[in-house]
């Protein structure tokens, strides 16, 4: 008999299993990359840090990087995402009522009805009856029909075996 | 400066400048959806009480799950709805899995079993279960997946305000973060996928579900013609099916499920090329109807697609063009491409990236507690993640061009794990 084991939530892994100095591994990995970063934004790091050590708001030790330059970068990046900012801003403001779960009546009209049940189970080669068996099953098998794209079910236990 | 310089310059400048342009769009997107939609909602621990409570059929396609079923339902017994069923579809599995659940059907009143005769894939496993819901809103999860108690209701109170809504895309969480490769999906899966649906969900049209938890409304699907059986990732094809029969397709953060992800290098390249794979698939597929029926609210989508899987080739490009030219520079005149060495535009990219990961982390610390920890593993993400992907996507695109069109979807899923 399948047990059902009881569940901590949220059912998070730690990971006990995994050795320490598989851990202690990571952490150092990690360490590295991150002080690998830091040492490759020394000169921004460092003109921070003369930026706001007093006097502060001042470049008292550092010349002052070229923003000009800087800038010129980025110019055309910046202005592709000011333009897609905007859209999506434009997007928020037309439907910001309707992205609202207000539980009231839809904001937009309704979709057209679907196709009715025969109509689509008829995609998978099944009967309106054979769609009331399979929901009137606890236990089914499916085969595949010989053209590879119906379905024949074979119902093994009915929910209500006497109904 | 020669044609072969300027290509070379051409390539770093897109390379740089689509993973920037990206993330502020996605951290603006995310934010947005915060302002709009998630300020004022309550927590995911308590959903208000909901005007109706239709019937909900989950459909759980399982194949080979024998070690994973007892959780998974040991989940879903605890569900806090008062009215639901569970539809297991045993695919063909070789191993004890359609014993499992045919003994745990007699335990459980709310468990029907679908067994197919052989393995048909997720797809075909989903139609067959679909035929025997009874419900008219259809909830998917994955074998392995463990369903928060109130998922049921989030999504439900979403359909019944919105006759439109053909599916909603729930919040997958990782539950194994004991390896280095588990942490860094925890990031992941909050400031990049968390962030792009956000952003989706503000502009309106989905790129994909997450098939791993999502929720459909059965008359959608009918409409728009079901799951496709030659599917590699079912929820993308299903995705770009339902928005180009009009119906809308939505986010729901507070709609959770624990996952397991693939905790080695192996599991996760071959779990990344399905995704790649199965991706230009469906797009490939959705185009002409698209084009046909002018549904130019998904052109954003598509070219986000299509630009990104050029990204990919141009970073193997560019890697493979710095590496010839420091090999033998007197044949190139000079560098070319760019090198895995941080410059200035390199920096830049990782601070927007630790930026964005910090904004993401922030909106979804409401689902899950301690996320801020995950912080620290994002430093990786740049390196592993953007050049798997961009590896991934450079062989998927092949890979589905060539796959034969009338093959059945099937797979085998990858490691799960540390799993104590």
């Amino acid at each position: 008999m399948t047990e059902l084991p009881k569940l901590e939530w949220p059912p998070l892994i730690a990971g006990t299993s995994v050795p320490a100095w598989v851990r202690v591994r990571d952490v150092l990995l990690t360490l590295a990359a991150w002080l690998f970063l830091l040492w490759a934004m020394r000169y921004g790091l460092a003109l921070a840090i003369d930026y706001l050590r007093r006097p502060m708001f001042e470049f008292s030790g550092m010349e002052p990087p070229d923003w000009s330059e800087l800038g010129h970068r980025l110019e055309p990046f910046l202005g592709f995402i000011a333009v897609l900012v905007l859209w999506l801003l434009g997007w928020a403001l037309a439907h910001g009522r309707a992205m609202r779960v207000t539980g009231g009546p839809a904001p937009s009209p309704p979709h057209p009805l679907p196709p009715p049940p025969r109509e689509h189970v008829a995609s998978f080669g099944m009967t309106a009856q054979d769609v009331e068996a399979w929901r009137d099953a606890r236990i089914i098998v499916v085969q595949l029909a010989e053209d590879g794209h119906g379905f024949r079910g074979d119902v093994r236990q009915r929910i209500f075996p006497d109904a | 400066m020669d044609t072969l310089h300027r290509v070379s310059l051409a390539l770093s400048v897109f390379c740089f400048g689509y993973p920037f342009v990206a993330a502020w769009y996605w951290m603006t997107g995310g934010f947005l959806h915060w302002l709009v939609r998630e300020r004022h909602e309550p927590l995911p621990d308590c959903p208000p009480p909901l005007a109706a409570y239709p019937m909900v059929s989950i459909l759980l396609p399982c194949f080979n799950e024998a070690d994973q079923a007892a959780e998974t339902f040991a989940a879903l017994v605890g569900i806090d709805y008062p009215n639901w069923e569970v539809i297991a579809i045993n695919d063909g599995s070789s191993d004890r899995t359609a014993e499992i659940l045919d003994e745990l059907a007699q335990r459980i009143p709310q468990l029907r079993v679908v067994h197919l005769a052989r393995n048909l894939g997720k797809s075909t496993a989903l139609n067959a279960g679909a035929q025997a819901a009874r419900g008219e809103l259809l909830v998917g999860i994955d074998g392995d997946a463990l369903l928060d108690r109130h998922a049921l209701t989030w999504f439900v109170r979403r359909f019944l305000a919105d006759p439109r809504l053909g599916a909603l895309t729930g919040n997958p969480r990782i539950r194994n973060r004991a390896t280095l490769l588990g942490r860094l999906q925890v990031g992941e899966f909050s400031s990049i996928i968390g962030l792009i649906k956000r952003a989706q969900s503000v502009y309106g049209t989905f790129f994909t579900v997450s098939g791993v938890i999502c929720a459909f409304r059965k008359g959608a699907l009918a409409d728009a013609g079901w799951w496709s059986p030659a599917a590699l990732t079912d929820d993308v094809e299903v995705t770009w099916r339902l928005q180009l029969a009009g119906w809308r397709v939505d986010f729901e953060p507070k709609a959770l499920c624990w996952i397991l992800m693939p905790e080695t290098l192996r599991g996760l390249w071959r779990q990344r090329l399905r995704w790649a794979e199965g991706g230009m698939q469906s797009v490939q597929a959705a185009t002409s109807p698209m084009l046909r029926r002018q549904v130019w609210r998904l052109l954003p989508i598509w070219c986000n697609f299509v630009v990104s899987t050029l990204w990919a080739y141009c970073m193997l490009l560019g890697l493979a063009a710095w590496a010839v030219s420091s090999l033998f520079p007197e044949l190139t005149g000079g560098p070319l491409g760019f090198g895995p060495g941080p410059r200035w535009w390199g920096i830049v990219l990782a601070m927007t990236y630790i930026l964005q990961s910090a904004v993401s982390v922030a909106l979804d610390s409401r689902f899950e507690r301690g996320l801020l920890r995950s912080l620290f593993w994002v430093i990786w993400y740049p390196l592993v993640f953007w050049l798997l992907h961009a590896v991934t996507a450079a062989a998927g695109v092949p890979r589905a061009l060539w796959r034969t069109k009338s093959t059945h979807g099937t797979w085998v899923s990858p490691d799960r794990g540390v799993r104590s």
